[in-house]
């Protein structure tokens, strides 16, 4: 390199990727590195998923408000009118549409951040499997607790 | 006053905070940036939701006891501000998911104001429920 | 109109230019100007000419064909060379001009357009397009007219204001920035010799076109009307909902190109 321009390396990772005539490999980006196996398809479905479960919590997110706290005197449900309400089926599988479609879009929302952070691609598989992880984990509590309460009461 | 000029290897802590720079003559960075922290809030609230949650475990006894902090004004409040963050986080999520679609890509200073608008109307009623009835 | 006294804060930037940081500062300068007829562009040469010859910025065409002269005038990405002096100062506050963001600085009011040149060199972007329908519009001609396709220069003149616009851009040095992304649609709407499936490869990954998140600063900075949002958008549609977005298998014909056009 030579005058006053100084070479991209920040950019593109190596200084050589900062001229015409190099070529990307197919599926690369012209970087020259590879995100993930194939993650020219993924990104694309990942969106999808984050915009179909956003459009669920809209409708699933309503339901919950509304049966919570309008359709009850005092806007809070006690012990014993949580466990009448979660015991009612419709009610059952509304409380389980909202809880995955949050966790999913919790996750999603979460990782989508780090993208924009973290510049290695192990890390970010890593973050990513600790976050479907923590999510899964977070999503088998919360069922446990309504099947005590159902059942238990 | 510092520029956002560029410098070598600017690390991540510094990095990862320039999202917050604002450009107040384009409205569609405050929906990003408010996306943004709504959805940070909204994440640290559900991690609160599941803790206080698992108190009914505890039977009525540890339960309904909860219930009058819970209806006391400083939380009410609380609730209007997460309805809030609530509301405004799906709207912009539709509008991105319009934008996208390609609906509204010639009038995208339309879509932002019809969002915020609709947000701080919505929050206004639902702050009038909670904290009035 | 009488000439007023405006003054100029610009971005400097100290040390060398070979050094590993760039800590700047702003000079506050003096000029005379007549905002009805001085360019920004005109003021900063002023500046250069009359008070600090070793003040660094770029100029070229000074008719914004170019794309050199980019700069942020109160924090707004413009070309100086085009912008009228009464349309961006009141009169009276101070006019501050800095360089564009999320590009490497050389000096000054000087960067280097190079990475993002580079990855459009990479996309193997013609800069000629052909354009039937902007003929017909702009000359008036009904449709039993024959005018015969015409050939023109893209409308990205690669000024970059839309980079330094881009609220990711910021936050990502890895995101491929919206004047790469428009370029993409561009060359899959009109492949030429081109395969528009390798570009969509190129462009839909983690880092492309899903790392926007519809701020729409680059459409709304853009002098030339290239709409980089807009392009963004439907390189979306075309990777969810076009053949090529689900790399099918097939020969790479540019005639049937998914939907969202």
């Amino acid at each position: 390199m030579s005058g006053p321009t100084r070479p991209a390396r920040r950019f593109l990772g190596r200084p050589d990727d900062a001229y015409p005539g190099f070529v990307p490999r197919a599926g690369d980006g012209p970087e020259g590195a590879r995100a993930l196996p194939g993650a020219a398809n993924w990104a694309g479905r990942l969106w999808m998923v984050q915009a179909i479960s956003g459009a669920l919590l809209i409708v699933f997110l309503g339901l919950h408000l509304v049966a919570q706290h309008l359709l009850v005197p005092g806007g809070l449900r006690d012990y014993a009118a949580v466990v009448s309400y979660l015991r009612q089926p419709p009610a059952l599988l509304a409380e389980l549409g909202l809880l995955g479609s949050v966790i999913v879009h919790v996750v999603l929302g979460i990782r989508a951040g780090v993208v924009e952070m973290v510049k290695s691609p192990v890390w970010l598989q890593r973050i990513t499997i600790g976050l479907w992880i923590a999510g899964g984990l977070f999503f088998v509590y919360a069922t446990w607790l309504t099947a005590v309460l159902v059942v238990a009461g | 006053m510092t520029t956002n000029v560029e410098r070598p290897e600017v690390p991540l802590f510094r990095r990862h905070l320039y999202w917050l720079q604002p450009r107040w003559r384009d409205p569609g960075w405050l929906a990003f940036a408010l996306n943004r922290l709504s959805g940070y809030i909204l994440v640290l609230y559900l991690l609160a939701h599941f803790v206080i949650l698992s108190r009914l475990t505890a039977g009525p006894a540890g339960w309904d006891s909860l219930l009058e902090i819970f209806g006391s004004q400083p939380f009410l409040v609380g609730d209007t501000l997460l309805i809030a963050a609530v509301v405004f986080h799906g709207l912009n999520g539709l509008r991105v998911t319009a934008l996208t679609f390609g609906f509204g890509s010639r009038h995208p200073s339309l879509l932002f104001g019809v969002v915020f608008a609709v947000s701080v109307v919505i929050t206004l009623l639902a702050g009038w429920a909670i904290l009035f009835e | 109109m009488a000439d007023t006294e405006l003054v100029l804060r610009l971005w400097r930037t100290d040390g060398s230019v070979e050094g590993p940081a760039m800590p700047g500062h702003f000079d506050e300068v003096r000029v005379a100007a007549d905002p009805s007829r001085d360019t920004v562009l005109d003021v900063i040469e002023r500046a250069w000419a009359e008070v600090d010859r070793t003040l660094v910025f770029r100029h070229a065409c000074h008719h914004a064909s170019c794309g050199t002269c980019a700069v942020r005038v109160d924090g707004r990405e413009r070309l100086p060379c085009i912008t009228q002096l009464g349309d961006v100062w009141n009169g009276r506050s101070p006019l501050t001009i800095e360089p564009l963001r999320n590009t490497p600085l050389i000096r000054d009011l000087a960067s280097d357009p190079s990475p993002t040149i580079a990855r459009l060199a990479a996309l193997r972007l013609p800069y000629v397009r052909t354009v039937e329908a902007d003929v017909r519009a702009a000359s008036g001609v009904t449709d039993d007219e024959d005018v015969g396709a015409a050939e023109r220069f893209e409308d990205c003149i690669e000024c970059l204001a839309c980079v330094s616009a881009c609220s990711v851009a910021s936050g990502d040095p890895e995101y491929l920035g919206p004047a790469v992304l428009a370029a993409a649609d561009r060359i899959v709407e009109e492949p030429r010799h081109e395969d528009a499936r390798r570009i969509l490869d190129l462009v839909g990954g983690e880092h492309g076109v899903w790392q926007c998140r519809s701020v729409w600063a680059c459409s709304a900075v853009c002098p030339s009307g290239v709409d980089p949002a807009g392009r963004i958008m439907k390189l979306r549609r075309r990777l969810l909902f076009g053949e090529e977005g689900d790399f099918a298998a097939h020969p790479s014909s540019s005639a049937h190109l998914g939907v969202g056009a």
